[in-house]
């Protein structure tokens, strides 16, 4: 039976001339795992806010969103799981929903151990919520919603900051809610691994607009033959690339099995080398945010060139981050150095990319920075003079990042620390990325990314680091760096078997 | 924070223990009660984090009775029995044993703050507000994390702009104050979206409790009341009176002792009970 019915159901926002959403038709069964993909400012999150029945939600709506069995409880997860956390501990923050139902306390009790003990919280349940990870921030929030009991769980990019293995933590705990839970899954992300293959049906919107709605292998097919292949997995480009048109591998194992028996070549990507003289170097830098804490950075030594980009990459809470709020002033090392070289320019890309902005529209901000013709540019670069009117906080989280970077490239800084640059950017706007730091880098700045994007770092980077146990566990180049690793490598190295880092790679003979 | 068989027990169990050491600490003023006490502490901390850590806890409230020794003759020079002239003023034996009780009391309540600040959960403070004001308790936990959200916004602000605006000015200063506010009230909108959408104001809100009471919890609290109740009706009688002025006196039976020494000497009795339990388990 169809849990969730939605007919005919528009939106747009006050003043906006488009319409956020177009249209839509669409039914979800119960315990069904819906992935919702769509570029940046598709319309993903203001459709999960409406599912989510959001009366305060400003504009003009018009269609019918209905409930066939009756109204489930919602559970909505928005992108940021930290700002979803309201207490100061993780067991706190499991009790928090059924106290403000006014359950007993002994029913409480009941569904905040049974919550924890589903997704495995028990390690984690005395913690401080500010102590945790971002992927125990999302666990604790799954299990925060079990013990309330919903029957509709919304997510909206909750992996956009994980790990790659965190990202597969979170499949294996969704999954979980929709077969033993007996919940109903909507997931909207930007990126497709690894929900594609476990998502009983795939929803593909583009401008607000429906164009896609069916299993993942249909949807995987539909997105390849319509141009739009950075949506499907990489085992699915790949076979795809080399003349599978039927049965695309939606796994790494089935994209081995598919690759297997399919002839290729592979050409590597040419690595355009350019570095200079030392601009940022780092003599034994550590760090630890308490005075009786292990060190979180032990004695790291790095030394960013001009005309390079360096990716670090490693686990959530690795320190990738603490690392660059050291190299950006932000916090200072309990020992080491780090030295700038002297006249260098630094700029800093954080993770929450909101503390650049400061003014009342995009435009103005760009404006405060250069003159007129380069903000047309830089806007035109990342796809915003749409967007140029619009205040800088009420944008998308991939449009926030996008005019972040936007900003940046008007000042033309030495040395660039970017923090998860790539967070909640679809496929097109990842490669104007990359393209953008190809050319800065040509054009003599150093560069100092933190990613969880492997295939990002792999066309990208010059060097990466794997960051473990507070050291570089490796400092390589690329080539090597990804060839020697297994695990935290690229979906087109796992499914190849290392021979190439990125699906441009790949070639039919 | 360290497990103990203190910080096992319900809450209001091991706070009124250590609330009630506390007050006997400050009541006090007889050089006896304060060796009582201060042995209680020095035990529990022995059997908590070790003989070396004992040692030089023994060593601070030595260290603290010798300086009140000292410093309180060279200020006060009341008593009779004088030990030598500094200058043209008498130091009294009086003083100095007077000056040792103050020091030994200072060193009594910071040694018990400190040892049941390491094995009292601190949140579990929260458990007595938390039953009576459960919103007032949630507004606390939540304006505990609000704090160094605002900090962490503005130290992150402040290095993200400062490619835009390099100098260290006031003006830059006051720009990431302005923009970390702006982003910590927008993340509160979010928050409460997020707990109102969690059934925050639904409801008349029930209260989960982490701890439960059990029968020693009860048998703690009555033990603790009684001792503290007998305690204090002993001081109120005079049982521990000690004067140094004019000449040191006492009065009261010995036996009185009994009362402080058996409530300071419980929390180490309890953690030696639990190991010799733990040995023979094995």
């Amino acid at each position: 039976m169809a849990l969730l019915e939605v007919k005919d159901l528009s939106f747009s926002y006050p003043g906006g001339e488009k319409k956020a959403l177009d249209n839509l038709s669409f039914s979800v069964e119960e315990g069904e795992l819906c992935l919702i993909l769509s570029p940046n400012g598709g319309g993903k999150t203001t459709l999960l806010s409406l599912l989510q029945n959001r009366g305060d939600l400003p504009g003009k709506r018009s269609g019918h969103v209905s409930f066939p069995g009756g109204a489930p409880r919602t559970a909505l997860l928005r992108q940021d799981a930290d700002l979803a956390l309201v207490t100061d501990k993780v067991w706190r923050e499991l009790a928090f929903a059924p106290e403000n139902r006014g359950l007993p306390t002994e029913e409480i009790r009941l569904r905040v151990a049974e919550a924890a003990g589903f997704l495995g919280l028990e390690p984690l349940f005395y913690r401080d919520v500010s102590s945790l990870s971002g992927s125990e921030k999302v666990k604790t929030l799954l299990a925060a919603f079990l013990a309330d009991r919903p029957g509709l769980f919304l997510l909206d990019e909750p992996a956009s900051t994980l790990d790659p293995l965190a990202k597969r933590d979170l499949a294996e705990a969704l999954n979980r809610i929709r077969r033993e839970g007996g919940g109903t899954v909507l997931l909207a992300e930007q990126t497709c691994d690894p929900f594609f293959a476990e998502a009983d049906r795939v929803l593909y919107l583009e401008n607000g607009a429906l164009l896609f709605n069916g299993s993942p292998r249909e949807a995987a097919r539909f997105l390849l033959t319509t141009g739009r292949g950075s949506f499907v997995p990489e085992s699915a480009r790949l076979a795809f690339s080399l003349g599978e048109k039927e049965t695309l591998p939606l796994t790494d194992s089935e994209g081995k099995r598919a690759l297997s028996a399919l002839p290729y070549t592979v050409a590597p990507l040419p690595r355009v080398k350019c570095a200079g003289e030392a601009l940022l170097s780092l003599r034994d830098l550590s760090f630890r945010f308490e005075k009786n804490a292990p060190d979180l950075l032990s004695g790291l030594d790095l030394t960013l060139s001009r005309g390079e980009i360096v990716a670090v990459l490693g686990k959530g809470g690795s320190g990738k981050s603490t690392l660059l709020r050291l190299l950006s002033g932000e916090l200072s090392p309990v020992r080491g150095k780090r030295r700038l070289a002297g006249g260098a320019k630094l700029a800093y890309l954080p993770q929450d990319v909101r503390c650049l902005f400061e003014k009342e529209t995009l435009e103005e901000e760009m404006l405060s920075v250069s003159s007129p013709e380069k903000v047309r540019e830089a806007l035109s670069r990342f796809d915003l003079p749409p967007l140029a009117g619009r205040h800088p906080l009420d944008l998308s989280g991939g449009e926030r990042q996008r005019a972040a970077l936007a900003k940046l490239s008007l000042i033309r800084p030495d040395v660039l620390l970017l923090d998860e640059p790539t967070h909640g950017l679809d496929g097109g706007a990842k490669a104007a990325l990359a393209a953008l730091l190809t050319r800065w880098k040509q054009e003599g700045a150093g560069i100092l990314l933190v990613t969880h994007d492997a295939a990002f770092a792999a066309v990208t980077a010059d060097r990466c680091a794997l960051l473990f146990n507070g050291e570089f566990a490796a400092l390589e180049e690329t080539d090597l760096f990804f060839r020697e690793l297994h695990l935290f490598t690229t979906p087109t190295a796992r499914v190849t078997d290392g021979k190439a880092l990125a699906p441009e790679e790949v070639k039919a003979p | 924070m360290r497990r103990s068989a203190l910080s096992r027990l319900h809450p209001a169990s091991s706070y009124a223990l250590g609330g009630s050491i506390l007050l006997l600490a400050f009541l006090t003023k007889d050089p006896f009660s304060a060796l009582l006490l201060a042995a209680g502490a020095i035990a529990f901390d022995g059997e908590v984090s070790g003989a070396p850590f004992a040692a030089k806890r023994l060593a601070f409230f030595a260290a603290l009775t010798a300086l009140g020794a000292v410093t309180n003759p060279l200020i006060s020079h009341r008593g009779v029995t004088v030990l030598f002239y500094l200058g043209a003023s008498p130091v009294t034996g009086e003083a100095a044993v007077y000056g040792a009780v103050s020091g030994a009391m200072l060193a009594n309540v910071i040694l018990w703050c400190e040892a049941l600040f390491r094995v009292l959960p601190p949140d579990a403070a929260l458990v007595f507000p938390g039953k009576v004001l459960p919103r007032t308790t949630l507004v606390f936990t939540m304006a505990i994390r609000f704090v160094p959200r605002l900090m962490t916004r503005m130290r992150q602000a402040r290095a993200a702009q400062a490619a835009f605006h390099p100098e260290h000015t006031l003006k830059n200063a006051f720009l990431a104050l302005q923009t970390g506010v702006a982003l910590t009230l927008e993340e509160c909108c979010e928050i409460a979206a997020g707990m109102e959408e969690r059934g925050y104001g639904a409801a008349k809100p029930s209260r989960y409790a982490l701890y439960r009471f059990r029968g020693r919890d009860g048998a703690a609290v009555f033990l603790t009341l009684l001792l503290t109740s007998l305690s204090l009706a002993a001081y109120c009688l005079g049982a521990y009176r000690f004067t140094c002025y004019p000449v040191l006196a006492r009065s009261g039976h010995w036996a009185w002792y009994a009362l402080p020494a058996f409530l300071a000497f419980l929390p180490a009795a309890a953690e030696r009970k639990e190991k010799l339990q733990w040995r023979s388990s094995k």
